[in-house]
C-alpha cells in the first residue's frame, strides 16, 4: 500500500482499431487502484496506469477491492462479461483488444465509461488542472435487469404484432441466408476447380508431354517392346515381360506412349489371328503388356486427393513395388482363367 | 468423441439466471472478481484443455448438450488462462460472433453446484 497520492491524472486514449474517445483517470484519496482483469498477473497498461497515477495494480482475480477504490479496470475480453460488467458498475474501463459495445451488456459501455485497443503507449500523462467528473451510473432500479438486455440479444422477447413481424422477417433472412450459403459454396467449388486444374492437372500434361517427348525420341520404349517381344510366345516368357515394365524405375517412363502394349498387343493379336499362337494367350498377354498403366500417374492421383507432400513421397514407391508383386501375379491368374477357352 | 475439458460447477451469481434465461451462458473459473460472479456461473477446471475448442464440439452442462455451431476466435485463449467462455444458445440469424463467445445449438438449465461441464469433440491432434 502508498501512502503517496498524487494526484497525477492519465488519458487514456483509444488505439489502432479502438472504440471510444479516450478517459481521464486519477488517483484521489481513497480511489487508488486500478483493477487488472485480464488473467496472468497485472497486465503492462495497468501497470501503467499505477505508476503514472501513482495508484497500485491489483489483479482482480486474486484481490477484491471495493468499487469506490478503483481508479479503472483494465481488461482483455472477448465481448461479453467483462466489457460490460465493469462499466455497468460505473467504474472505468480500459480493454486492451479492440472491443467495441456488444453482447448483454452492451448499453452500459459508452465512450465516457469505456475506451478499447488500450497499449502501454496510449497511456500518457495527462494536465492534472483538469478535473474531471466521475460517470454518473443510474440507481440500480432504472438499470435494466440482465435478463432484459440478455433477451435483446438473443431475441428473447417479443410480442403480438413484434412477433408476426420477426417471424415473417425471420423467412426472409433464412431464405436469405439459404440462397447466400448456396452461392458461396457453387463459388468455392468453382474456385477449387480452377485452382486443382491449374496447379495439378495442367502441369501434370505437361510433364506427360515431356516424357512422352523423351519415350518416343529416344525410341527407349520400343527399344525394350522389340527385346521382349520375342519371348511373349510362352507364358514364362510373358511373366518375365509383366515384371521388367513394372520395374520402378522403369514404369513410370514405359506408361506414356504406350510402345510396349502396341508392339507386343499387336504382334501377339496377329499371331493369335492366325493361329499361331493359341486363344489362351489373349488374357495373360493383356496383363503382362500392361503392367506400367498408371504408374507416371501416381504422384498426380495423390495430389488430386489432397494428399501431404511426404505422403506422396512415401506413396509413389510403394504403389511402384507393390505393381512389381501384383503384375506377375496378374498374369498367372489370367493364365490361370484362360484355360478351357 | 473424446473429452478435452472438464470442470465441475461450483456456484453461479445471483444474474446469472437470467443471463440463462435471456441465453447467454458466461463461464469461469475461481478464482472470480465479484463484479463478474453477479453474472457467471463460477467452475473449477480439472485440467488446461487439451485442445482448442472447435466448431462440431459438444459442450455439455450437467444434462444439458449444446451443439457449437461458432467459435470465436479469442474463446480458446480465455479457457485457457481463465476457464472463460461465453455460450450463446440459439442465437438469431446474423448475430455477430464476438470473439470471446461461442454459439451453440441446444437448451440449458442454470446448473447446480457440483454439476459436471464438459467439452468434447473430434480427435485430440
Amino acid at each position: 500500500m502508498t501512502e503517496t497520492h498524487t494526484t497525477r491524472a492519465v488519458f487514456v486514449r483509444p488505439g489502432e482499431g479502438g472504440w471510444g474517445k479516450g478517459l481521464l483517470l486519477r488517483a484521489d484519496g481513497k480511489r487508488d487502484k486500478v483493477l487488472s482483469v485480464t488473467g496472468g498477473g497485472i497486465h503492462p497498461v495497468a501497470a501503467r496506469i499505477a505508476e503514472l497515477t501513482g495508484a497500485e495494480a491489483v489483479d482482480g482475480f486474486h484481490t477484491s477491492v471495493p468499487d469506490d477504490e478503483v481508479v479503472a479496470a483494465v481488461i482483455n475480453c472477448g465481448g461479453t462479461a467483462r466489457i460490460g460488467v465493469y462499466p455497468r458498475k460505473g467504474l472505468p474501463t480500459v480493454d486492451v483488444y479492440p472491443g467495441a459495445p456488444g453482447g448483454p451488456l452492451a448499453k452500459f459501455i459508452t465512450e465516457e465509461l469505456f475506451v478499447s485497443a488500450v497499449g502501454v503507449k496510449e497511456v500518457t500523462e495527462a494536465d492534472s488542472e483538469t478535473g474531471t467528473v466521475p460517470p454518473k451510473v443510474p440507481p440500480r432500479a432504472e438499470r435494466p435487469s440482465a435478463r432484459d438486455v440478455a433477451a435483446t440479444v438473443t431475441g428473447g422477447q417479443s410480442t403480438g404484432f413484434g412477433r408476426a413481424f420477426d417471424s415473417v422477417s425471420g423467412v426472409f433472412v433464412k431464405f436469405g441466408s439459404g440462397v447466400g450459403s448456396f452461392v458461396n459454396t457453387m463459388l468455392a467449388s468453382g474456385r477449387q476447380t480452377v485452382e486443382l486444374t491449374l496447379t495439378t492437372i495442367l502441369p501434370f500434361m505437361a510433364y506427360v508431354s515431356l516424357l512422352l517427348g523423351i519415350v518416343n525420341y529416344t525410341g527407349i520404349a520400343r527399344g525394350i517392346a522389340n527385346v521382349l517381344s520375342p519371348i511373349a510366345s510362352n507364358p514364362l516368357g510373358l511373366v518375365v515381360i509383366s515384371l521388367v515394365v513394372s520395374l520402378p524405375f522403369l514404369s513410370p517412363i514405359l506408361g506414356p506412349g504406350a510402345a510396349i502394349a502396341q508392339v507386343v498387343g499387336t504382334l501377339m493379336g496377329s499371331q493369335i489371328a492366325i493361329g499361331a499362337l493359341p486363344v489362351q494367350y489373349a488374357l495373360p498377354t493383356l496383363f503382362a503388356i500392361n503392367g506400367q498403366v498408371g504408374c507416371d500417374f501416381i504422384p498426380v492421383g495423390l495430389a488430386l486427393g489432397e494428399a501431404k507432400p511426404e505422403t506422396v513421397a512415401v506413396g509413389t514407391p510403394a504403389v511402384l513395388i507393390s505393381r512389381l508383386i501384383t503384375a506377375p501375379l496378374a498374369v498367372i491368374i489370367a493364365w490361370g482363367a484362360s484355360f478351357g477357352l | 468423441m473424446t473429452v478435452y475439458y472438464e470442470s465441475t460447477i461450483l456456484r453461479a451469481g445471483e444474474e446469472a439466471q437470467d443471463m440463462v434465461d435471456g441465453g447467454v451462458v458466461i463461464l469461469y473459473a475461481d478464482p472470480i472478481p465479484d463484479a463478474l460472479e453477479s453474472v457467471s456461473v463460477v467452475h473449477s477446471p480439472a485440467a488446461k484443455p487439451e485442445r482448442e475448442v472447435r466448431v462440431g464440439d459438444i459442450f455439455r452442462l450437467g444434462d444439458a448438450e449444446i451443439e457449437l455451431t461458432a467459435v470465436g476466435e479469442r474463446a480458446h485463449e480465455n479457457l485457457q488462462t481463465l476457464g472463460h467462455i461465453v455460450v450463446y444458445l440459439n442465437p438469431d440469424e446474423g448475430t455477430t460472433l464476438l470473439p470471446g463467445a461461442v454459439h451453440g445449438r441446444g437448451t440449458v438449465s442454470l446448473p447446480a453446484a457440483g454439476a459436471t461441464l464438459t467439452l468434447s469433440g473430434g480427435s485430440t491432434t
